[in-house]
């Protein structure tokens, strides 16, 4: 897979969107997190700086100027650490006492640095000239005081939690990214699994299947799916196959016919009488072959289901009067007992296609008029039933045996019985697909004795 | 008469022309539907026959918009086998026959002889006579020698059909399609149960016979001299 098309994954980009999110959650997080620790430093200093200001602002107001100066001036003896400072100047400039060099004046909150700051007592540390402080500069009786702190200790805190917090930033995130990787890399190889399934299947591995995992999940489901529809698509093709072999099989006895007859006449035949019959012969052969495509056609096209768009209302009961006044008299003529009962109280209309309507029911009467004995009686009934119309065509013949009555419907399919006797063996699996494009009923069952096939349509609705 | 046949299969379209100059009609034949819809369109044909798959222009497309012009020449459609969806849509473009490939010639001719007949858009007779065999389709009565007949519904259809081809040929096939609305062909003698019903009623007791069989084509009605 080249570094282009995973980039274009769906996983990858899902993954890149959900890190991409995370990422700044995180910063932002990270961020909060840090000013308002900072903050919280910050507000902590200048509190202590206040209070000890306060303090000594309170010495000199209850002492006097004089308790104030001794107490700074014992601070710039006794400490020898950096942390604060202090100074304290009379209202003219003059150092009164302090811990280091007299700064310039200001009012209120400074930050000084380092090289600012020069320590009156020499035991006391050089101050670094990166260090900070925050001082803050106000009036006290008899003068200013100077009170700084160290910002060091902020500083410092502020380091490490920023540290810290990238560091925690840095750490999640490429956990985030690997797990992310991981995932997609995962999510990717068992889209690849069923990408290199359909890919095989349609290169005609019609037995490859997806395997599935344990989880479950949606790719599970969606796989599940596709070995469903593959099952489905290997059913059909083989059922075409099947239907192709027949047709082959179906057609060769016909042609290896033809050809025979073709083959004696020329041996054979001396007048054109002879040929004559031979050549008629040889054209009736050829139409019964014709006739199989059409058949065979027609209940592909019909299966289809493109007909379905030019149905319309269709009274079956003028489709059935059509159908017993083409057929009594034939039935009639050749000995059998033919009775047709169409009335029906109420609408007798079906959505449907006139045309196929009329050859699903002529199909039927000729499968009986072809497999019954002269003599039996044939009967044609239409009822209402509740939301549909039943059209129930039965005869006393011989009868389909219960375990072949679904074979017969399907394409090409002969009764052993009835091999010899002429027909294609498509005409009721016509009948099957016209009643199934009508979303008709069909139903073959044991007349006692004889064959009953009923149709029930379900009954156009009213407009 | 003088037909315009446009169809690329040479085989086929060599058949057609030779039987139909044996008829005795002129032939002008186009492989395809652009030759075609322009020979149509400068020349007076009496019938087009034209193909429905055709190089170019397709032959529904082709009778399309000559109907869009106004030409109200006959057309007769060939189709390919099983294509019960491309009759219908034939027809529905301006067609006014169609026959299924493949045909016999006899089927063709006789459908091109019952086109040809066939006045363009003009009121049909409701009162036809053959001999002393009348027909009044509007009374739905009819005579033969003054004596009434009666007959079912389908085989009074099947004689008005006969009578208003008088003298051509109707085949088994057309009978089935205009009568009983059949397009397909059933394995039992539909036809011929019902025209010899037809037969004894308007020929058994009376002379001379009108309703004749073309032997393996179908049927015709005619007073033979």
């Amino acid at each position: 897979m080249s570094p282009n098309s995973r980039l274009n994954s769906a996983a990858f980009r899902l993954i890149a969107a959900y890190f991409g999110i995370f990422a700044v959650v995180t910063t932002i997080v990270t961020a909060f997190l840090y000013s308002h620790v900072s903050s919280d430093l910050r507000r902590n200093i200048r509190d202590r700086v206040k209070a000890a200001h306060f303090q000594l602002a309170e010495i000199a107001e209850t002492e006097g100027v004089d308790a104030l100066i001794t107490v700074v001036a014992h601070r710039s003896t006794g400490f020898d650490d950096p942390l604060t400072i202090a100074l304290y100047v009379d209202d003219g400039g003059n150092v009164l006492a302090g811990d280091i060099q007299p700064i310039p004046m200001f009012d209120g909150w400074k930050v000084l640095s380092g090289a600012q700051i020069k320590f009156i007592n020499p035991k006391r540390k050089e101050v670094d000239k990166d260090e900070r402080y925050y001082a803050l500069w106000r009036p006290v009786p008899g003068g200013q005081l100077l009170i700084g702190e160290i910002w060091e200790d902020v500083e410092d805190a502020e380091q490490v939690m920023a540290l810290a917090l990238v560091f925690s930033l840095g750490a999640t995130l490429l956990i985030t990214l690997a797990g992310g990787i991981w995932l997609g890399r995962r999510a990717q190889a068992r889209i690849q699994t069923i990408d290199a399934a359909l890919d095989a299947f349609a290169y005609g591995k019609l037995d490859q299947r997806i395997p599935l995992s344990d989880a479950g999940d949606d790719l599970d489901r969606v796989s599940a799916h596709i070995n469903r529809t593959f099952d489905r698509i290997t059913a059909l093709i083989s059922s075409m196959r099947q239907i192709s072999a027949d047709i082959a099989h179906d057609l060769k006895t016909p042609i290896s016919h033809l050809k025979q007859r073709l083959e004696t006449v020329r041996s054979t035949a001396t007048t054109v009488k002879d040929y004559r019959k031979a050549l008629d012969d040889a054209t009736g052969d050829i139409d019964s072959i014709v006739e199989t495509f059409e058949a065979l056609l027609r209940i592909a096209q019909i299966e289809a289901g493109a007909r379905k768009a030019r149905f319309r209302l269709v009274d079956l009961k003028d489709v059935l009067a059509n159908i017993v006044d083409a057929y009594e008299h034939v039935a009639e003529d050749a000995g059998f007992g033919f009775s047709a009962d169409l009335k029906v109280d109420g609408s007798t209309e079906v959505n449907g296609d006139p045309e196929l309507l009329t050859q699903l029911f002529a199909n039927i009467l000729e499968n009986s008029l072809r497999h019954c004995p002269s003599g039996t009686d044939i009967h044609i009934e239409l009822s209402s039933r509740g939301d549909g119309l039943v059209v129930r065509i039965s005869d006393k013949g011989p009868g389909i045996p219960e375990e072949e009555r679904e074979n017969v419907l399907r394409r090409l399919y002969r009764l052993e019985k009835s091999r010899t006797t002429p027909g294609s063996g498509l005409g009721l699996s016509l009948v099957s697909a016209i009643a199934e494009l009508h979303d008709a009923e069909l139903r073959l069952s044991d007349a006692d004795p004889g064959l009953c096939v009923t149709v029930r349509f379900p009954k156009a609705a009213k407009t | 008469m003088k037909i315009l046949l446009v169809e690329d299969d040479q085989e086929i379209a060599a058949y057609v022309k030779r039987g139909l100059n044996e008829e005795g009609h002129v032939v002008d034949h186009s492989e395809h539907g652009s030759d075609g819809l322009l020979l149509a369109s400068t020349n007076k044909y009496d019938i087009l026959i034209v193909d429905r798959m055709l190089p170019e222009l397709d032959g529904l497309a082709l009778v399309k918009t000559l109907r869009g012009a106004g030409s109200k020449v006959p057309v007769l459609f060939l189709t390919a086998l099983g294509g019960i969806d491309d009759r219908v849509e034939g027809l529905e473009a301006g067609g006014d026959d169609y026959v299924t490939k493949p045909f016999a010639f006899s089927e063709l001719n006789a459908r091109v002889n019952a086109l040809a007949r066939r006045p363009p858009l003009q009121n049909e007779p409701t009162c036809l006579q053959v001999a002393d065999l009348e027909l009044d389709v509007i009374s739905r009565t009819v005579r033969r020698a003054g004596q009434e007949i009666e007959l079912p519904p389908r085989q009074f259809k099947m004689l008005e059909l006969l009578m208003r081809n008088e003298g051509r040929v109707l085949t088994r096939t057309m009978l089935l399609e205009q009568v009983w609305d059949f397009h397909f062909d059933p394995k039992t003698s539909v036809v011929e149960t019902n025209i010899s019903r037809l037969r004894s009623a308007i020929d058994r007791s009376f002379n001379p016979k009108l309703l004749h069989t073309v032997r393996s084509i179908g049927y015709s009605i005619y007073e033979s001299k």
